[in-house]
């Protein structure tokens, strides 16, 4: 059997707020082979962002084990944590969250810059050509505020690709777009998860979690299917 | 090529030009500041102590009856003398315009103007000095308002006058600073001195030790070799004075003035920082969810630090591009004016490399270090709360909370929400108000030394009850002098007084510095001073001593109750010290020592003399003054009285009155430099709060708000913050001017200022904190109406 990319065992994640402790995972367990496509579906405030979190690092789980492209996230030290997210997870946001001073060909560098992965010569051949696979070679000098909202999630994907890491995790990627740029965004993932990159989708649409090659329901805390 | 991170870093700057314009100019203005004022400090004590050097400054001075060459050369080829040098110094008194007299003393130059010590420099017009002409001391002629071609009339006392050209000015750097003297130094050759009636031959000896020219003992036991030598060929010593080595005087008071001067700078450069932290902490509040964003797709929180240190940097450098030309100049400013004051001059340009380069370092270190604060607090936030751009400020202080509960009955919601809107920042607030209310406190505080010196003055004038003090050429009797001014219509009553110098003997035997003795009665009406420690003198006959407080920083050995041995016209006795009496008069000058008339005379002689009268007249304004003395004047003089010089206390307080000016004035700057500082806080802070709650205003707007409404929120906003500035200003100008009023007196007039806090000075502050709040609210007012309501909606 394959290494699995991902794998959560009993992962549990609390938060204190005024009213007490707030559980929102209580054990979950989740294994992700390499090259899948999985939709993680649930209400608002069932805790799939919380899930998605864990996985990419940005949040630490309370209890548990998580595994991610054979690192141990629960043991990692938070200073090598941003380093390792880098270079292994690619991160899509609802809101594109591009940095409105730099340009969509500069925004693509960044992560690269980032991680120091080539010359200046070479993260902007890659920026370049992430662009253009993203169908957006043109746009590449121009500011975010310039650019459409389908256009900028674009840009966060290929900014997400620049390091071209096993995983790309995306937050409601198609959240904030028109049904047609949504589709476009994510024949895009479709066509990245045939290359062999593993992707990890939060949505609301179920529509389009169904068209994933998995799909976990989270409802709760707790992954219910 | 830059890669995208710095590219960022520099772009941002760019985005928010308001606010990098007033965070460069607030960093700018602190270094601007402690740029002038390190530089200026470090040039003038650099020149001041070579120009000293290089006239080559007496190690001693000995006072003897007349002497020629021949004895200069004899005490020259003494083994611990390297050079001696003879000189003839006269007291005088010289006539500027039609009435007006002032003490002078002339010194006689070589004919060819050169002396090997205490070296003259030819300044403007003629030189050498010419015959029955006068060269005045540079810093003298502007103190006494003269200009080269006048004719003055030189006196001297007893002898006679004679109307003479002011030939030319020279530098002369031996002479105490104009500033603090109300003597006018003059120069002539011997032969326009004897042309005028004056003695031959010299009367002092200025001395240079061979050898080591710091050391005091070695000094003084050169003194005491030429001193044995003197009295051997038949010349008493009268006075022999051993100066700190190698020192101007003023070198004393220099560090008083730089140290306030510097610590005004420190405070600007504190204030600034505040403004420094204040926009860091706002552009980091502002881009929590790019640093969010940046931390989510690698950037480690070193890349992340670096890059906005580097933000921090960069304000540094802009700052330093102002702040090094700008400071340049005024430089030039603050030091000439220095220099002018102490009668040095400086190489142009007035610049020091190393205070520079410490420029450099605190333009950029200063908003770095005060960066790594709210970057380490910003970057110790987990990403996921970065990411969701959490930047919810704490609630506002309970006390807040139930003061707006109580005012939201008398005032509008908008004034409410802006009274609110003023707390919701904390720290910026407290450090805005730091910034500005140390502004208020420098400026109360500098206003509050005014009205102390003043009060000081007031004080210490009000122990005097006379009106003029006229000073005879030599004495006479009191029954000859005294009918004559108190038949003046406009005298009331007068006491006679002597006075000579005298020299307090040291343990070592050595003579102390001259002191200015003065034999009155000791129940007189005319003199009560303010007593710092002991008493007044007992009674008619007591041998007893009381010296003026900066006796202290002379003769430090010296305690109330000792029995002090003063050396008076040559003759030693002992007095009993009783008391230290406040006057107003810089540590430089001679301190005053005071005995009883009938005391002094059983032992000097002089039973029925007086050579000094004090008188009071029936008018105290300046007008009844000038007129006495001149009646005064032209009645001694008609019955043949040789006078020396008439003060009033007029003159007295406008001499003093000059000082206090030139103290506060400079202070002023300071404040003022303080004061622009906070200005900038102010403003600086209400952009950042506007541009944080763009979203807010925007849906105030959606929500109907005018813009005068949205106007009044910011601009109360502002007013709030300037009332508690003002506020505070307040409450730290209190220990603020106290401390300065105690430490400024005990060093520069040995006496601790009477502290007088000055009311008005708070109403000021009030006004000029309003008007800054006004102005402050403009650019950020202007910027809140224009925010289109669908713009800002839509602005994280």
């Amino acid at each position: 059997m394959n290494q699995p990319l991902i794998l959560l065992s009993s992962v549990t994640k609390a938060y204190a707020t005024a009213a007490g402790d707030y559980l929102a995972l209580r054990g979950i367990d989740l294994r992700i082979e390499p090259g899948e496509f999985v939709a993680i579906v649930g209400k608002s405030g069932s805790g799939k962002s919380t899930l998605l979190n864990v996985i990419t690092g940005i949040d630490r789980a309370s209890s548990g084990e998580v595994l991610v492209a054979g690192a141990d996230l629960m043991r990692m030290p938070a200073a090598q944590m941003a380093a390792w997210r880098g270079r292994t997870v690619g991160i899509v946001f609802q809101f594109f969250q591009l940095l409105p001073t730099l340009t969509a060909l500069e925004n693509v560098m960044l992560p690269m810059d980032f991680a120091n992965l080539g010359s200046p010569r070479e993260r902007r051949a890659r920026a370049l050509a992430l662009l253009e696979r993203v169908g957006l070679a043109d746009q590449a000098e121009k500011l975010p505020l310039a650019l459409s909202g389908g256009q900028q999630q674009r840009v966060a994907i290929a900014r997400a690709l620049a390091n071209n890491p096993p995983l790309l995790v995306a937050d409601e990627p198609t959240g904030n777009l028109d049904s047609q740029t949504a589709e476009a965004v994510f024949e895009l993932f479709v066509e990245l998860a045939g290359l062999g990159t593993t992707i990890v989708m939060v949505t609301h649409d179920s529509e389009l979690a169904r068209r994933a090659g998995r799909m976990v329901l989270v409802a709760d805390g707790h992954i219910v299917g | 090529m830059l890669t995208p991170r710095w590219r960022k870093v520099i772009r941002d700057l760019r985005a928010f030009p308001t606010r990098t314009v007033l965070v460069t100019l607030s960093i700018a203005v602190g270094v601007f500041a402690f740029g002038v004022i390190l530089t200026a400090r470090a040039v003038i004590g650099r020149e001041l102590q070579r120009s000293f050097l290089a006239i080559e400054p007496a190690s001693a001075t000995i006072t003897t009856t007349a002497f020629t060459d021949d004895l200069a050369e004899a005490v020259e080829r003494l083994p611990e003398v390297a050079v001696a040098e003879g000189r003839r110094v006269v007291p005088a008194r010289i006539r500027i315009g039609p009435d007006r007299w002032e003490d002078a003393l002339i010194t006689v130059l070589p004919d060819d103007g050169i002396r090997r010590i205490g070296i003259v420099r030819p300044q403007a017009g003629a030189w050498p000095p010419p015959e029955r002409a006068i060269l005045v001391e540079r810093a003298s002629l502007v103190r006494a308002g003269l200009a080269i071609g006048e004719t003055v009339v030189v006196e001297l006392p007893g002898i006679g006058e004679r109307a003479m050209p002011v030939a030319g000015t020279i530098h002369d750097l031996s002479t105490p600073l104009a500033v603090l003297t109300a003597q006018t130094f003059i120069y002539m050759t011997e032969d326009t001195l004897r042309w005028l009636g004056g003695p031959a031959g010299y009367n002092q000896l200025h001395l240079i030790v061979n050898g080591d020219r710091r050391d005091v003992t070695q000094i003084r036991a050169m003194a005491q070799a030429v001193e044995q030598l003197l009295e051997r060929s038949g010349h008493p010593v009268i006075q022999t004075y051993v100066p700190p080595p190698l020192q101007h005087p003023a070198e004393a008071l220099l560090p008083v003035i730089t140290v306030l001067m510097l610590i005004v700078g420190l405070l600007a450069l504190v204030a600034s920082s505040f403004l420094s932290i204040n926009t860091i902490s706002a552009i980091l509040n502002q881009q929590t969810r790019q640093l969010g964003v940046m931390a989510a797709i690698g950037a480690g929180p070193r890349a992340l630090a670096a890059m906005y240190m580097a933000t921090a940097a960069l304000f540094g450098v802009l700052a330093l591009m102002l702040a090094v030309p700008a400071g340049l100049l005024a430089t030039q400013g603050l030091a000439g004016f220095l220099a002018g004051q102490l009668n040095i001059d400086l190489p142009w340009p007035v610049w020091s490399g190393e205070i520079l380069l410490l420029q450099i370092v605190a333009g950029i270190a200063v908003p770095v270090l005060t960066a790594l604060w709210p970057i380490r607090s910003a970057l110790r936030r987990p990403v996921r709360a970065l990411l969701s751009g959490e930047t919810a400020p704490p609630p506002p202080p309970l006390a807040v909370t139930l003061l707006t509960r109580v005012l939201g009955r008398l005032l509008r919601r908008p004034t409410l929400l802006a009274l609110r809107n003023a707390f919701r920042q904390r720290a910026r607030l407290a450090r805005t108000l730091v910034a500005l209310a140390l502004g208020g406190s420098v400026l109360i505080t500098v206003m509050t030394q005014r009205t102390s010196l003043f009060a000081t003055l007031e004080a210490s004038l009000a122990g005097l009850n006379y009106d003029l003090e006229v000073q005879l050429a030599h004495s006479y009797r009191i029954e000859r002098i005294a009918p004559l001014i108190e038949s003046l219509p406009a005298v009331t009553r007068l006491e006679s007084t002597l006075r000579a110098p005298a020299f307090p003997v040291r343990p070592d035997g050595t003579d102390g510095e001259e002191l200015a003795l003065r034999a009155l009665p000791a129940d007189t009406d005319f003199f009560h001073p303010r007593l710092a420690e002991g008493r007044w003198l007992a009674g008619p006959g007591a041998r007893e001593v009381v010296f003026s407080t900066n006796i202290r920083s002379k003769e430090p050995y010296l305690r109330v109750g000792d029995w002090v041995t003063l050396s008076i016209q040559g003759r030693e006795s002992q007095w009993r010290l009783v008391g230290l009496i406040e006057v107003f008069t810089p540590p430089t000058m001679p301190a005053q020592a005071y005995v009883d008339l009938a005391a002094f005379t059983a032992e000097q002689g002089g039973v029925g003399r007086t050579d000094t009268v004090r008188v009071a007249t029936i008018g105290h304004d300046p007008a009844s003054h000038a007129a006495a003395a001149a009646a005064i004047e032209q009645r001694l003089t008609a019955y043949g009285i040789d006078l020396r010089l008439i003060r009033t206390m007029s003159d007295e307080r406008r001499i003093l009155e000059e000082r206090f000016n030139l103290a506060t004035g400079a202070i002023s700057i300071m404040a003022l430099i303080i004061g622009v500082v906070g200005a900038l806080g102010l403003t600086g802070t209400l952009s950042i709060n506007v541009l944080e709650r763009t979203r807010e205003i925007g849906i105030l707007r959606a929500i109907g708000a005018s813009d005068d409404a949205i106007r009044e929120l910011v601009v109360t906003e502002g007013l709030t913050i300037a009332l508690l500035a003002w506020a505070g200003g307040v409450l730290l100008s209190i220990p603020m001017s106290y401390a300065l009023a105690y430490n400024f007196g005990m060093a520069l007039l040995n006496i601790p200022l009477i502290w007088t806090y000055s009311f008005p000075a708070i109403w000021m502050w009030l006004g000029v904190v309003i008007l800054f709040a006004l102005v402050s609210s403009v650019l950020p007012a202007r910027a809140a109406t224009r925010i289109p309501v669908r713009e800002a909606l839509a602005y994280e």
